[in-house]
């Protein structure tokens, strides 16, 4: 019965839209899981040399035991941001005669069967062959890579069980991550010596075996739990949708600015109360943290790299969901061809949202002046060029994204509504301003080359509603295209 | 007030449509029935702008749909769920439906005030999104929903499928209410409930206008028997 049941699992993914993507996305996708595969193989297979050099007279297993609790904290909240559990999978099976505990260890095994449960494999796999086998010998390594892959597979069934208790509650990731802070400082302080508990547990399975009862017992309750409150809300409604509570009075205050606040509250509302879009935007705010890692290090401390974050920073939010506006609008998009405003009033409320975003995370930003000053002075013409240049783009094109987007499902790894033509239209968008900036640079009339990427910037948002006119009659020509293939949802 | 003239759609080469004449006019209440791919849903599209004829064209007051907008301000219409915005309460939906047609917030309390028996308790003041409606729920939200804007046209498909008993029953009331002055057309498998409601009957068969007549006593006999004898045509 599992066997058939994951073969139906199979053929679910393999017959998933992803898989029917243009050629182009299909290898944007190989590449992007290669690229990790290899850094997790790379950061796995040289682990001991990079401590050796790291941190030199470190015993590379025991750090790494050492850090192991930590890791599994880490993972519990990721999986539980990141992962989908397959919890409705299961409501065509229900009425069928299969008997219930069946239905549920088979969820439990899918849920398993993740990306996240693969990628940490490619760093365990090569400490197991390189220090593990040497150190335990090969029964004491083998217990000890069984120990972590029973952790692995707790967290997963953890990670399902807080999903299910607390649901879609945004607060439980803060809370995880809070205590994670909290565990580590109790730690660095001394107070909680939890990183010579881990290694003295996990160097304990590999040197005297039954110390594998640890991971074992977590093991068995995270399933043992996961498995009972699948059976205190075996019904069916316990795997469908929970009703979500509507809140009306959210953005009350666009109301006093006519139809373009109208419009850009429908937007919020579209982004907020929709899985897809919110995971979008929320995840963009994460990357603008990037700046920690980038600012702060000398050797990317040039124009050509402050131009590039500059654009980033302040475009971030319009980019990542401005490139699939109209996408986005694919399920009511014959109800919006029937009214009686012009598509233009429309595209007008998306470039104010797309521009207040792009003020407000350059606002957030701000403060990396601290780095360098002139982080400032690039950014806010960075921020001009977006609005000038690279919004109105965004939303003349947008009459070419044909793919419809499924507004509830995660964004991680999705790619619905992903076409080439937007990378064609995002890559100028980043890399433009560079070459015109570049031939500034090199002659070292910088200031005149940020006076007239500036210009530029300022032109494009005077003649931006010329080219919203523009991009509303595209729609009008192309909408019976956008109807029909909006239409084969 | 509608008119079609040699009006076809073909995808690739199968004629989904082809319809030689047709004027539709206000205070008609128009039944359009049909078989499954009979191509009602495509006539419906095409008059509403929202696929493109092959030939023909469709002129409302005298202007082709696709060149001039204006009839897109006193037309309504509810399709499928494509009309729902699913994210939103009935309320808001109604709200923005409303704000597009310059209606304040008064209007459109006053408007929905006679129609709230209709909605029922489960759709009005919830603070559930459309998209955890029942199928009818969403029907009733959508119907009420074209009618905001007190169009001329109304253009619905399907209308009964889907709903209560009671709400049918309203439904047709409703309609017959608006035919007197407005232009109702209604499409329909339901044969008892078209012939009800629509004083003229539009039967379509493989994209061809194969009857259109007025409603008499004889009609709803008549339209089952048609169907009856297309039924054993095709065994």
């Amino acid at each position: 019965m599992y066997f058939k049941l994951l073969q139906h699992y199979w053929k679910d993914n393999a017959r998933r839209s992803v898989w029917t993507n243009s050629i182009g996305i299909k290898i944007m996708i190989v590449l992007l899981i290669l690229y990790f595969g290899v850094n997790f193989l790379v950061l796995g297979i040289f682990y001991p040399e990079i401590i050796q050099e790291l941190l030199p007279g470190t015993d590379p297993l025991w750090l790494l035991n050492s850090v192991l609790i930590f890791y599994l904290f880490a993972d519990i909240a990721i999986r539980f941001l990141l992962q989908e559990f397959p919890e409705l999978k299961i409501q065509n099976y229900l009425l069928l005669p299969i008997p219930r505990n069946t239905l549920f260890r088979y969820l439990m095994i899918r849920s398993g069967l993740t990306v996240f449960s693969f990628f940490p494999l490619l760093i365990f796999l090569p400490a197991f062959f390189r220090m593990a086998v040497p150190d335990y010998g090969i029964f004491g390594a083998l217990c000890w890579l069984i120990g972590i892959l029973l952790l692995i597979t707790g967290n997963t069934w953890t990670a399902f069980y807080l999903k299910r208790i607390f649901g879609k509650r945004f607060y439980i990731p803060l809370i995880i991550l809070g205590m994670f802070g909290l565990l580590a400082w109790a730690n660095l302080s001394g107070l909680l010596p939890l990183n010579e508990w881990s290694a003295f547990v996990f160097q304990g399975i590999g040197l005297k075996y039954f110390w594998i009862i640890v991971p074992l017992a977590y093991f068995l309750l995270s399933g043992a739990l996961l498995q009972s409150n699948f059976h205190t809300s075996s019904y069916f409604e316990g795997f469908s949708d929970q009703p979500e509570e509507a809140n009306s009075h959210q953005f009350e205050f666009l109301k006093k600015y006519g139809m373009i606040g109208e419009l850009i509250r429908m937007d919020l509302r579209l982004i907020f109360r929709n899985k897809r879009p919110k995971t979008t935007v929320l995840m963009t705010l994460v990357f603008l943290l990037y700046g920690f890692i980038f600012y702060t290090q000398e050797s990317y401390q040039n124009d050509l790299m402050y131009l590039f974050w500059g654009v980033y920073f302040t475009g971030i939010v319009g980019l990542a969901y401005g490139q699939l506006t109209l996408s986005w609008e694919s399920s009511f998009f014959e109800f919006l061809q029937l009214r009686s405003f012009d598509m233009a009033y429309y595209f007008r409320a998306k470039y104010v949202l797309f521009c207040l975003a792009s003020g407000l995370t350059y606002l957030v930003t701000l403060p990396y002046a601290f780095f360098d000053w002139e982080i400032a002075l690039f950014n806010t013409v960075c921020m001009l060029l977006n609005m000038g240049i690279s919004f109105p783009l965004l939303i003349y094109f947008s009459s070419y994204n044909t793919k419809p987007i499924d507004l509830g499902k995660g964004s991680f790894f999705n790619t619905e509504g992903s076409n080439i033509k937007q990378f064609v239209v995002i890559i100028p968008i980043l890399i433009g301003p560079l070459l015109v900036y570049a031939p500034f640079y090199v002659f070292g009339w910088r200031y005149a080359g940020l006076i007239i990427l500036g210009s530029l910037g300022i032109i494009g948002i005077v003649l931006s509603s010329k080219i919203i006119v523009e991009a509303a009659r595209l729609v009008n020509r192309r909408k019976y295209k956008l109807v029909e293939a909006y239409r084969n949802r | 007030m509608i008119s079609i003239q040699n009006l076809q759609k073909k995808y690739g080469d199968q004629l989904v449509l082809d319809i030689a004449e047709l004027d539709i006019h206000p205070g008609e209440s128009i039944g359009l029935v049909g078989n499954n791919g009979a191509g009602k849903t495509t006539l419906i599209s095409l008059l509403l702008d929202l696929i493109k004829p092959t030939q023909g064209e469709v002129i409302v007051n005298g202007k082709a749909v696709h060149e001039d907008r204006s009839w897109k301000q006193y037309t309504g219409a509810y399709l499928d769920d494509n009309f729902l915005i699913d994210f939103l309460t009935p309320d808001e939906y109604f709200e923005f439906a409303a704000h597009t047609h310059g209606w304040n917030d008064e209007d459109l309390r006053l408007f929905l005030e006679p129609y709230l028996p209709f909605l029922n308790d489960e759709v009005v003041g919830q603070k559930k999104y459309i998209r955890n409606l029942s199928k009818g729920n969403r029907k009733k939200t959508g119907i009420i929903a074209s009618l905001i804007g007190q169009p001329d046209v109304l253009i619905l498909d399907e209308p009964f499928a889907n709903l209560d008993p009671s709400t049918q029953i309203r439904l047709k009331q409703l309609i017959k209410s608006l035919s007197d002055e407005k232009l109702v057309l209604v499409s329909s498998h339901d044969l008892s409930h078209v012939t009800e409601v629509c004083d003229r009957i539009l039967i379509l068969e493989k994209g061809k206008l194969v009857k259109d007549v007025l409603k008499t006593e004889e009609t709803l006999r008549e339209l089952e028997q048609y169907f009856g004898s297309v039924s054993q045509e095709e065994e």
